[in-house]
């Protein structure tokens, strides 16, 4: 057991360094109310919590992000501090409503997570391969043995770090070919408060296995939520691994989450990431090469109206030679809402024969839509192959006179021309129920959007 | 009645006029051609006649079945009958032909007070089109004319004209870039679909097509004005006498 005496020590500290720096805005100071309590309640090891306060200190330091910061140069992150976000509380998930949120005809692995906490009475697994379990569990047995828990230079991140409950182990087991689906359903619980959730998860992909996962998101009660998630995901040599997340999220959540993915030898790691919706959505989105011969995929779609904000950052890390990789987003704004992508691509001096592929296509439907696209290419190896290209404009006038020379309508020459824009990044999920779901959902969010 | 009736059409782009005034009527059952030069305005009168944006007429009339052609927009005038074969087809990544072609069909329909074609009908109809202009199944999955040949754009040009049926066809050089073979299929296709309640206006620069598609008048624009009219034999005399002689 822990004595109070060190976690009161700790968290004294902890106050010290909020008293000496001037909290600036009312969103961290809202969180420095609460971290005391929040650490104190925690049965988490004392390493862990030495760690989590330390990331409270940073937070502290660094403060709620501003448009001067490069990370964050078109997010307005000021409507935060209107917030009132308690800790997450006791779930009132009920079975009825987890049915709601899985795949029709879809036999999956289902993990549950309610606030970022793992539900095992809701979930279910059906394939050997797969294990779940906590933080704790993970020390006692060994698995947590290669997490590193290290600050980041995001402000978010490091919030996640302060304030996760737990952290949830994923586990694919050597050689497994997992046959159904992961689905990883994570519910966000507004029912009893403004609510701030912190999911945490640590994916490992062992030797030469084979699984898809698909996260999805569901918001519900009637308060605002708001999410920081950071997700890590170490894939072993010769794994091959795929992670769709999909992110259709009506306005009373603000959704912010990072992924590193480190993948070793010869693995190979597909990404989609799909974004029908959201008031606020930031992904981070970052591999590292730690192996040679390794493949990287992302693929990217985003629809974003009214005044959604979705902004996708990227980061490749080509650290070693003879690795692959390729990215493409592609998105849609109307209205007035915006959109980022920022891609990055850092080939390192010793990442000879490195191929490195990236492109960002973007339709606007109105004159006050934005879109911000940045590639971002660092290249410091002479042998690769690297290209980038970002396009955004309206729809092609020639091809709309195509098809209404044929009879159709504007609307639906229009909307012809956007399903197939998304088709292209919907087509790569590979499971049918999923890719059918997101088409019907795209296609009747357009259908709606130009009546 | 005229099927089609333009008197003194004048339009013009980019503030350039193009068309000086074009005279020009077409009945049922006629196959009329239009020949002329590089630059004559031929691909113009295409474009207005289909109603592609960019193209301002300043002058005339155009009737399509006495309706005023020029106040509908493109959706419309297909509706209502007119077909534009493209010089270029475009190439639509992502749109299915079967897609494309079942929503033209159904929209057409509509337009008429028609029931939506079902799947059954409307399969054994491509069947039968596909197989008038020798294209294989396999070809109406793909993408609308992405990585097609030119000839296979060609055809499937005539094929989405077999399909929609229309009282009017305006065929946009619809020869150019076809080797002698893809030439015939494409002009057996469309003398299939030649009857006494449509029409067809044939645009080309050569004479070629006007061997495999005879038709019943020729016409010749020049600088923007038809400056000749005559029967098939026209066709011949400019093919051997080459534009010059128009010119003078």
């Amino acid at each position: 057991m822990h004595s109070n005496s060190k976690r009161k020590a700790m968290t004294g500290l902890k106050t010290n360094a909020g008293v000496e720096m001037e909290i600036k805005s009312k969103f961290i100071e809202n969180f420095a109310n609460k971290f005391d309590t929040h650490l104190e309640a925690s049965n988490l090891p004392d390493e862990i919590a030495r760690f989590k306060a330390k990331a409270f200190e940073r937070v502290l330091a660094e403060q709620l992000p501003t448009p001067k910061m490069e990370a964050w140069k078109y997010a307005n992150l000021a409507f935060l501090n209107k917030y009132n976000f308690e800790l997450a509380a006791l779930p009132t998930l009920d079975c009825k409503t987890v049915d709601k949120f899985t795949f029709q005809g879809l036999k999956a692995n289902v993990l549950v997570f309610n606030n970022g906490k793992f539900c095992k009475e809701f979930s279910i697994i059906i394939d050997d391969g797969l294990e779940i379990g906590t933080l704790t569990q993970a020390l006692n047995n060994g698995f947590a043995g290669n997490i590193k828990f290290e600050l980041s230079d995001d402000v978010f991140t490091n919030l996640n770090s302060a304030f996760f409950e737990d952290i949830t182990f994923i586990r694919i087991k050597k050689h497994a070919v997992v046959e159904h689906p992961v689905h990883l359903l994570q519910i966000f619980d507004g029912n009893l408060s403004q609510t701030s959730i912190f999911p945490r998860t640590y994916i490992s992909i062992e030797e030469n296995s084979q699984s898809k996962f698909i996260e999805t998101y569901q918001k519900i009660g009637e308060f605002d939520t708001f999410s920081a998630s950071f997700t890590e995901i170490r894939i072993a040599p010769s794994a091959r691994f795929d992670f769709i997340r999909t992110q259709i999220l009506p306005d009373n959540h603000i959704l912010i989450g990072r992924t590193n993915v480190e993948q070793d030898r010869n693995s190979v790691f597909n990404d989609i990431t799909f974004t029908l919706d959201g008031k606020f959505v930031r992904n981070n989105l970052n591999t590292k090469f730690v192996g040679e011969y390794a493949e990287t995929h992302y693929y990217g779609f985003y629809f974003a109206d009214k005044s959604n904000y979705i902004d996708n950052h990227t980061f490749m890390d080509h650290s070693l030679p003879n690795c692959f990789s390729n990215e493409i987003y592609k998105g849609i704004i109307g209205d007035s809402a915006t959109a980022v992508f920022n891609g990055k691509i850092l080939v390192r001096p010793d990442a000879q024969k490195t191929n490195a592929y990236q492109s960002n296509k973007n339709i606007l439907l109105s004159d006050n839509a934005t879109i911000n696209a940045k590639p971002e290419l660092e290249i410091y190896a002479d042998d690769v192959k690297c290209s980038h290209g970002a396009t955004s404009g309206t729809l092609d006038e020639e091809q709309l006179f195509y098809l209404r020379a044929r009879g159709i309508s504007y609307e639906n020459a229009r909307n012809l021309l956007l399903a197939a824009f998304g088709e292209e990044i919907i087509e790569k999920i590979e499971i049918p129920q999923v890719q059918t779901m997101l088409s019907e959902l795209f296609e009747s969010k357009l259908a709606g959007k130009l009546q | 009645m005229a099927l089609l009736s333009i008197k003194n059409l004048k339009a013009k782009i980019n503030e350039t006029e193009i068309l000086h005034g074009i005279n020009l009527e077409i009945n049922p059952g006629e196959t009329h051609a239009i020949m002329g030069p590089n630059g004559s305005g031929k691909s113009t009168l295409a474009s207005v006649l289909a109603g592609k944006p960019g193209y301002e007429v300043t002058d005339g009339e155009v009737l399509f079945n006495g309706k005023n052609l020029l106040e509908m927009p493109p959706e419309v005038r297909a509706r209502e009958g007119m077909f534009l074969a493209f010089q270029y087809p475009v190439e639509i990544p992502g749109v299915s032909n079967t897609n494309l072609i079942k929503s033209a069909v159904n929209e057409i329909r509509k337009y008429r007070n028609l029931e939506p074609l079902d799947a059954f009908d409307f399969i054994s109809m491509i069947k039968e089109k596909a197989a008038m202009v020798e294209i294989e199944q396999s070809f109406l999955n793909r993408s609308v004319n992405e990585g097609f040949s030119g000839g296979e754009k060609k055809r499937n040009e005539v094929f989405q004209m077999a399909m929609l049926d229309p009282v009017l066809a305006v065929l946009d050089e619809t020869d150019s870039g076809l080797d002698i073979d893809a030439l015939r299929i494409v002009a057996n296709g469309v003398n299939k679909l030649r009857r006494n309640d449509n029409a067809f206006l044939v645009i080309t620069h050569y004479q070629r097509l006007l061997n495999y598609i005879v038709p019943d008048y020729v016409h010749v624009l020049y600088k923007g004005r038809i400056v000749k009219s005559g029967g098939k034999e026209l066709a011949l005399e400019l093919e051997e006498k080459g534009y010059d002689w128009i010119k003078d």
